[in-house]
């Protein structure tokens, strides 16, 4: 595994992503996926992507992936727990 | 300007969270049942929550349900006794009371006696829903009155890239922009990219819609539909 590329891939997929390029972000996200399929980095961002693009199904999708590989992943959470309508507060 | 005061008579599911939510809110709460339990299980989150049986006037009065600006009836799954703690929280001069009701006759009933709102939230429910699954770029609606409703809307592609004047949105479809919500992609205070919420609250009509925008618009509800058809 290439781990310099992965960061050089990683860092312009956010800067694509920090600047709401989402189509150039999602390539460059996917480049990195082939290098590292278990980035769960990247799927937490293509599921901040679809959300936003109103694809809540394949925004679920890539917030359960991002989830299974780091379940402590608090922006994945926090948006998977908006998108099902789930209120983890206090009952 | 002293507070205003809420009471919250039943604390099921509903009542609890509408007592939880107002303290969250910082005003103060009295809320009342009359099982232990749940007076118990509600106490931190609440200013006050007593055990009193809630066809009780003299149980209510000393409770202090009289200071209260306004008060919740939230015993939904008993019609009978809902109706008689509605009728006794307005004898005892609560100027404003909202009856939670589970059916059209339990809400008829709650107007008859004095009640100042009846809500139905199952039924709310129900409508927001069946609306949901039939048009998926709705997300939010509230009637304004008879014939206004407003509408959260995610932005038809007819609009990307216009400005809100140049959309002819309201001299085509004859609604108002009131609002436009926009992601905004940003990194956290932990370092991770996330993506939060930007509302630009009455914007101008050089302001641009992109694509992704939600609209909040204000307009008559035959307009809405058109523009829900887009």
């Amino acid at each position: 595994m290439d781990i310099k590329e992965q960061e050089e891939l990683l860092e312009m997929a956010k800067f694509y992503f920090l600047n709401s390029k989402f189509d150039e972000a999602i390539i460059e996200f996917k480049k990195v996926l082939k290098i590292n399929p278990l980035n769960a980095d990247v799927y937490c961002n293509l599921g901040l992507i679809y959300e936003n693009r109103k694809q809540q199904s394949e925004a679920k999708k890539m917030y359960e992936k991002c989830l299974g590989i780091d379940k402590n992943n608090k922006v994945a959470r926090d948006h998977i727990n908006k998108l099902i309508g789930f209120n983890d507060e206090q009952d | 300007m002293t507070k205003k005061q809420f009471g919250v008579i039943g604390l099921g599911t509903f009542g609890s969270n509408v007592a939880k939510e107002l303290f969250k809110r910082d005003f103060p709460v009295l809320a009342i049942d009359h099982d232990e339990e749940l007076v118990n299980k509600i106490s931190p989150f609440v200013t006050q929550a007593i055990v009193a049986d809630a066809t009780d006037d003299n149980a209510l009065k000393n409770a202090g349900i009289t200071d209260c600006d306004s008060v919740i009836i939230s015993i939904g799954e008993d019609v009978e006794t809902s109706i008689l703690a509605t009728l006794i929280v307005k004898d005892l001069g609560v100027k404003n009371v909202i009856v939670k009701c589970v059916s059209q006759w339990h809400s008829k009933i709650a107007v008859k006696i004095g009640a100042d709102k009846v809500v139905y939230p199952e039924l709310e429910m129900a409508k927001k829903l069946a609306e949901s699954m039939v048009s998926p770029n709705i997300l939010e609606q509230i009637e304004f009155s008879h014939d206004y409703n407003l509408v959260e809307i995610i932005a038809p592609k007819e609009f990307w890239g216009k400005t809100i004047k140049s959309s002819g949105v309201r001299n085509k479809y004859g609604i108002n922009i009131i609002a436009i919500k926009r992601q905004i992609p940003f990194v956290n205070d932990d370092g991770q990219t996330d993506i939060k919420e930007d509302t630009n609250i009455a914007p101008g009509p050089d302001d641009e819609i992109l694509e992704n925008d939600v609209l909040v618009v204000v307009g008559k509800q035959e307009e809405l539909e058109k523009l829900k058809k887009i």
